[in-house]
Order: C-alpha cells, then sequence, then structure tokens
C-alpha cells in the first residue's frame, strides 16, 4: 500500500491533464479504496493490538473481503454512479482516474490488488516493497517508510514540489475555480478560506506527513530504525501475499 | 477577492506613464515586480514554516497528525485564515 502517495497523484494529474480533472473527485476517487476499510485492517489503536479481524490481508485485497474495492471495476461502478446522480462526466471521470490512481499504486506492495476481479481473483504485484497492514499502524508506517514505499513517496512529493504552482491561489484562480463548478459552489456555501483549504489540504498532507513519517521511523522510533532500501524489503517483515 | 497565501505569479501591470516617458528620468525607480517578488518570497516561507511546524507536530505525536489528511483540515484553514493578514505586511 502506499501512505502518502495517494494524498499527492491527484495535483500532479491535475498538473498534467488541465482541465480534464476535477482536483476534489480525483482526491476522492484516490481515498476511495481505503476509505471505509483501513480501520478495520488495522485495527482500533495506533500500536495495532487491538486486531478487529483474523486476517488483515484477506479483508483488505481479498475476496471474500472487500479487496474488491482495490479492482478497476470498482472506481468504474462509483464513477457510473457519480455520473447518473450528478450529470458532471468532469466528476465522474476525475473520480475514476484517482480510484485507478491508488489501484495502480498498491500493486507494488507484496500482495497487490485483484485487478481484473470479477473475472478472477489473481493478484498483480510487483513485490516493490512489502505488505506490512497486518501488523497494526506503527509496524506499518515504519516498514514502509524505511523501504522503497517511502522512496515512493518521496518521489511524489518531490515531483509535486517542481509544481507547486498548482497551489498558488494564482493558478486555483486561473485553472482550477473556473472549470469545476463544485468551487463556486463550495465559495458560496463555505467561503474562500474553506475552498482553498479544500484545495490544498491534501497537497499540504502529503508533503508534510511524508517528511515527518520519515523523521518519526529514522530518529524517533527506536524498532528498526534504519532505511532498507532492497527491492521486497523491510527483510524483517513477515512475507505476506501470493507467491 | 483577497489573495490566500501562495500567490504565484503576479501579472506585470505597466505604470500609464510608461507610454510616454518623460526626457527626465523619474525620480523614483520603476520597481514594478519588487513587490510581488517580495510577497511571493513571504509566502513561500510563511507555507513552508506552518510545513515545519506541522511535522513538528506529527513527529511528536504521529496519532493525531499523520494518519489521515483529515486530521490536518483544521490547521490548514487557519494558515490559509491567517495568511492574508500576515502575508499583507509584506506587499
Amino acid at each position: 500500500m502506499s501512505w502518502a502517495a495517494h494524498d499527492i497523484e491527484p495535483y500532479l494529474i491535475k498538473a498534467h491533464l488541465g482541465a480534464a480533472i476535477s482536483v476534489p473527485f480525483c482526491i476522492l476517487g484516490s481515498y476511495s479504496p481505503d476509505l471505509f476499510t483501513k480501520w478495520a485492517v488495522y485495527g482500533l489503536d495506533f500500536s495495532g493490538t487491538k486486531e478487529l479481524v483474523k486476517d488483515p490481508v484477506q479483508l483488505h485485497r481479498g475476496f471474500p473481503g472487500v479487496g474488491f474495492t482495490h479492482t478497476l471495476i470498482f472506481p468504474i461502478v462509483i464513477a457510473l454512479i457519480i455520473l447518473l446522480l450528478s450529470k458532471h462526466r468532469l466528476w465522474a471521470m476525475s473520480f475514476l482516474i484517482g480510484g485507478w490512481a491508488h489501484v495502480f499504486s498498491d500493486t507494488l506492495d507484496s500482495v497487490g490488488v485483484m485487478l481484473f476481479w470479477p473475472l478472477t481473483d489473481w493478484h498483480a504485484h510487483l513485490d516493490v516493497w512489502q505488505y506490512v497492514g497486518e501488523a497494526g499502524r506503527r509496524k506499518d508506517a515504519i516498514a514502509y517508510y524505511t523501504s522503497l514505499g517511502g522512496a515512493w513517496d518521496l518521489f511524489w512529493a518531490g515531483w509535486l514540489v517542481t509544481r507547486w504552482r498548482v497551489l498558488t491561489t494564482a493558478y486555483f484562480e486561473a485553472e482550477v475555480a473556473p472549470k469545476d463548478p463544485l468551487w463556486p459552489w463550495l465559495r458560496n456555501k463555505a467561503g474562500n478560506a474553506f475552498a482553498m483549504t479544500v484545495y490544498r489540504a491534501s497537497a499540504f498532507f502529503g508533503v508534510v506527513s511524508i517528511v515527518a513519517w520519515m523523521l518519526w521511523s529514522l530518529f524517533v522510533n527506536d524498532f528498526q530504525p534504519h532505511l532498507d532500501w532492497t527491492l521486497g524489503g523491510p527483510s524483517w517483515a513477515p512475507r505476506q501475499g501470493p507467491p | 477577492m483577497s489573495s490566500i497565501g501562495l500567490t504565484g505569479d503576479a501579472p506585470y501591470s505597466a505604470r500609464s506613464s510608461d507610454r510616454y516617458s518623460p526626457a527626465v528620468p523619474d525620480p523614483t525607480p520603476a520597481t514594478p515586480d519588487a513587490p510581488s517578488a517580495r510577497s511571493r518570497r513571504a509566502a513561500v516561507a510563511y507555507w513552508l514554516v506552518a510545513g515545519a511546524i506541522y511535522i513538528g507536530l506529527g513527529v511528536a505525536y504521529p496519532p493525531a497528525f499523520l494518519l489521515g489528511f483529515q486530521e490536518s483540515i483544521v490547521f490548514v484553514l487557519i494558515v490559509t485564515a491567517l495568511a492574508p493578514k500576515i502575508l499583507g505586511r509584506f506587499r
């Protein structure tokens, strides 16, 4: 799984596709596969000692389970519902692109995703880093940010830094607000400051959380506080996922 | 509309006197970009400081600040709302 890449991807998609993307719906799509399930995977506390299910990996990425949220078909279905309810193709397409970005990002870990479900429950997994969600939030954070997962997040954060102008007021006024009917509505309802907060919060959180998690994993946490950028790492984590 | 936070590139606004330049040099140097450049730097510094504060909070107590972007919304809202007041001094 990716921790903060999902927060950042929508802005870079917007930077490259321009008017064809509604950032909030792309973010919603990007969050959607984990939106209602991650808490059950991790358990109720940060340390991961209060587990809720016996097999978090099966629940998160398998079927039976809610692994269908990490498939190509799931964002299509939700995007069609959005289209039917709102009649806005922009919103539906943005949700679809965000959802697919999440699904493809999650092929990088050892468990992977059932890309072509329900046709097959075969998992696409590239084993670049180890899936450690079953160990709870704390150990998953340590595993992710000390392995190539952390490098993956740094790559996205660095890319966004090079395209920082997408976060400026000038860009928002010229390229974002006039092209998505959501923004005039939101400004009317909640004010400009709130609209700008909604626009920027995910990018802000994505970048600062990557830096904070890296610092915490390496300098505050005392469990395996060192980088392990070997393919499929970290080496201390037990192997999860299909062979 | 008031600007919020990162201001980006402000368009160059030519002074009306530019079209028919007087023979005698203007005693005040024409520096139309100086204020916006200063405000841009201030905006970048403002958000870097905001990011550093949030990173500090997150490192100190990850469960309250680093588990999901919803945890950052109040912080980003405060930073965004304060931006015009604070950055207004640098125009």
